[in-house]
């Protein structure tokens, strides 16, 4: 009896298919990543703008996750870098350990000669990111959380998720600033990348239908037991429990499992933002309710039918 | 006829799903055709930037130089001939994309199209003859600009040959606008322009699609979307009998000529040869205030080396989806006759041959595969609206059909044999 109640083939198809979507959704991330890293770092969400102000210097007290560029319009090349410790950089190769003060990164057909002799002796590393417009530039890591003007007035404000409109009242209180409509640039342009997405988007629209059409299946299985109990006699909730208890169980677990790997993987092979991660969880979560809620209203609904035919 | 309906009732629930599925998975394969396809051009069309040689040619004309140069009627001649000469050689390929802000009269409200939006000038305005033009982003490109980038038009035609040369009394310059303007401008709309110190009429041929670009030396990838697009125009006859004809300023010619020199020189030819090439044409003109050097190989290196990486991305990511989407689709299916063996076994009972079943179930398939997969084709053409590659599209979709053709065919023989009907129907 409990062997029939609890499908293994539903089981592990569930499995499958939740790692399918969670693998869908990272290769989605992924994608927008690597174009981040091509289009100079910079996220589809990130704002540009100018700063007008007469101050000298500026103070960031953000608990937000940000990534802050700052450079001078004459010489976009060299950038300033403000972050939040929690956000990732690009790849880099280290040639020496970072350090707890300012250090400069290059890119490596970046001409090191525009830099200055002080500037020189913080080179500590190139960017690992052979093709990205991050070649051509220069990143100077500024660990002080404070924005020095001097450095020039225009900025990108990269987040890794809500309102970056927020964020710049935060940073810069007080300020006027003009906001740029910024174009992309790199691989996020080219008609194949777009596509792409295209074709993983329908792809992960296949792995729902798949779910839903097993979920379907697996009720449809279920109901010639929930109709015999109910011949047998018993109240609906506990025909529900009786016969959907133990998978439940069995999905839950999975569930688990799966939260688990999720969040190991997501460890190992962080990127940018980590929106696939939640959106991963949040998905799980819904066809489980569903599945439940779809469980639930199939036995009430044989039941009505059967409380009808008597 | 009566059993075959029977067959197929009570099944709308399976035949949706199925139809859904089957929908879907073609169009993942015909969207990963056509991506392959987008993705080919993109890289044939990077590697014949990267295969050349490139050099830039530019002119010494500087400050007091040029203006010595120019004072000689006879010289506007000479570099005519020289820039016609370098133009026509059959070893080089002269490619010109030069960025040269124009004014315009009809400017839109936003700013963005101004041409240092970018560097947050508010000052693009100026009057002229009691007018107000906006100094705007625009480009001039040769023909072969268009012949090394993938520039598509969602509207209209690109530049036919006349627009890229001046005759006397030319007073109308085809114009492309970027996507970005489709909003303001549409087909045939006339702008006012001032180019070069000339008032002229720009009439709108064509919109480029979202997000094209060009290759420049500065830029690898110049994005239009902001840009106006003004042919490059040599000149019809020589400017010394143009300036005869016309009212038009020498100032125009002038700014013509340098502007239709400086460019890039795509060649197999190595630096030697492409100097000496050079050398034969100043020979002949007598116009020796230029000179070639190696031009930034960085740019088309790095354009060359995202399109490959993004090719790269494209064929790991669609085969491994791809393989895991036709696994799915054959599990679905095997399901799908297996759960729907108990309705037929029914059927068996009631004196309905083996073979019958066979065919229902066959024909069954294969109108629902053969509706969604002609669903998908038509929905993936519309949607990409491109009928260039409809003849393969046809043909993978047919292969897909034939391929669970034959698949169903397979299980529906083996489940039929393999199934022993007698203890089924008893209940075993």
């Amino acid at each position: 009896m409990k062997n029939y109640l609890v499908s293994s083939r539903f089981l592990l198809l569930t499995f499958l298919l939740f790692t399918s979507a969670a693998s869908l959704l990272y290769m989605l991330d992924s994608v927008s990543y690597t174009n981040m890293i091509n289009n100079r770092y910079i996220n589809k969400n990130a704002v540009e703008f100018i700063v007008n102000t007469e101050a000298s210097s500026l103070d960031i007290d953000l608990e937000e996750p940000y990534l802050l560029m700052q450079y001078k319009l004459d010489n976009p090349q060299l950038k300033y870098i403000y972050f939040h410790p929690s956000v990732k950089l690009p790849p880099i190769n280290y040639q020496k350990q970072p350090l707890s003060t300012d250090y400069i990164i290059t890119g490596d057909v970046f001409p090191e000669e525009a830099l200055s002799r002080n500037m020189k002796s913080l080179v500590i590393g190139q960017f690992d990111t052979p093709s990205s417009y991050l070649n051509r530039e220069a990143w100077y890591i500024v660990m002080s959380q404070q924005i020095n003007l001097k450095n020039g007035t225009k900025f990108i404000l990269n987040v890794e998720s809500g309102n970056p409109h927020q964020l710049i009242e935060k940073i810069f209180p007080n300020t006027s600033y003009q906001l740029l409509e910024n174009e992309d640039r790199g691989t996020a342009i080219l008609k194949s990348n777009v596509l792409l997405n295209v074709f993983l988007l329908i792809s992960v629209l296949f792995v729902i239908i798949a779910q839903a059409v097993t979920i379907h299946y697996s009720i449809q299985s279920k109901k010639p037991i929930v109709q015999i109990l109910f011949l047998a006699g018993g109240k609906w909730q506990l025909i529900f429990l009786k016969v959907f208890k133990l998978e439940f169980i069995a999905l839950f677990v999975i569930m688990l499992l799966e939260f688990l790997s999720l969040k190991a993987f997501n460890h190992f092979y962080t990127i940018w933002g980590n929106q696939w991660y939640y959106v991963s969880v949040f998905y799980i979560l819904v066809t489980f309710i569903v599945y439940f809620l779809a469980c639930l209203l199939m036995t009430k609904s044989l039941i009505k039918k059967g409380v009808r035919l008597f | 006829m009566n059993t075959a309906r029977l067959l197929l009732k009570n099944k709308k629930w399976f035949m949706l799903l199925i139809g859904l599925l089957s929908f879907l998975f073609s169009v993942v394969l015909f969207v990963l055709l056509v991506n392959i396809n987008i993705s080919k051009i993109e890289i044939h069309s990077a590697s014949k930037l990267h295969n050349y040689n490139i050099y830039q040619i530019t002119d010494n004309l500087i400050g007091e130089r040029e203006i010595e140069f120019f004072k000689d009627v006879k010289n506007y001649d000479i570099l005519h001939d020289f820039n016609n000469r370098v133009f026509e050689n059959s070893k080089v390929v002269f490619y010109n994309a030069v960025s040269q802000p124009v004014g315009l009269k009809q400017y839109p409200p936003d700013k963005k199209f101004a041409a240092y939006y970018e560097v947050g000038s508010n000052n693009d305005l100026y009057e002229y003859d009691g007018e107000f033009y906006q100094f705007s982003k625009s480009m001039q490109v040769t023909k072969s600009v268009f012949d090394y980038n993938v520039v598509e038009l969602m509207e209209g035609q690109p530049f036919d040959d006349s627009a890229y040369v001046y005759i006397a009394g030319k007073n109308e310059i085809p114009v492309i606008l970027g996507s970005d303007y489709r909003q303001y401008y549409k087909l045939n709309d006339q702008l006012e322009l001032h180019y070069y110190y000339e008032k002229f009429v720009g009439r709108v041929v064509g919109f480029a699609k979202e997000n094209s670009f060009i290759f420049t030396n500065l830029e690898p990838q110049q994005v239009l979307n902001r840009y106006i697009l003004l042919p490059s125009m040599s000149l019809s006859e020589q400017p010394s009998k143009l300036l005869q004809k016309t009212e038009v300023d020498e100032i125009f010619f002038r700014a013509l000529l340098l502007s239709n020199m400086g460019g890039y020189l795509m060649t197999n030819l190595n630096a030697l040869e492409v100097r000496k090439e050079v050398a034969d044409i100043e020979k002949v003109t007598n116009f020796t205030d230029y000179q070639i050097i190696g031009a930034n190989s960085l740019s088309v290196n790095l354009l060359y080396k995202m399109v490959d990486a993004n090719q790269t991305l494209i064929y790991t990511i669609s085969s491994v989806v791809f393989i895991f989407s036709l696994c799915a689709f054959y599990l679905f299916v095997k399901s799908f006759i297996k759960r729907q063996f108990d309705t037929y076994l029914v059927y068996i009972m009631s004196g309905v041959t083996n073979n019958k079943i066979k065919k229902t179930i066959q024909l069954e398939f294969s109108i629902l595969n053969g509706i969604s997969i002609g669903l998908a084709l038509l929905c993936t053409v519309l949607f990409m609206q491109d009928i260039t590659l409809l003849s393969i599209l046809l043909i993978s979709g047919f292969l897909v059909w034939l391929l669970f053709h034959v698949v169903v065919y397979i299980l529906v023989n083996q489940l039929l044999a393999t199934t022993n009907i007698i203890e089924k129907l008893k209940g075993d």
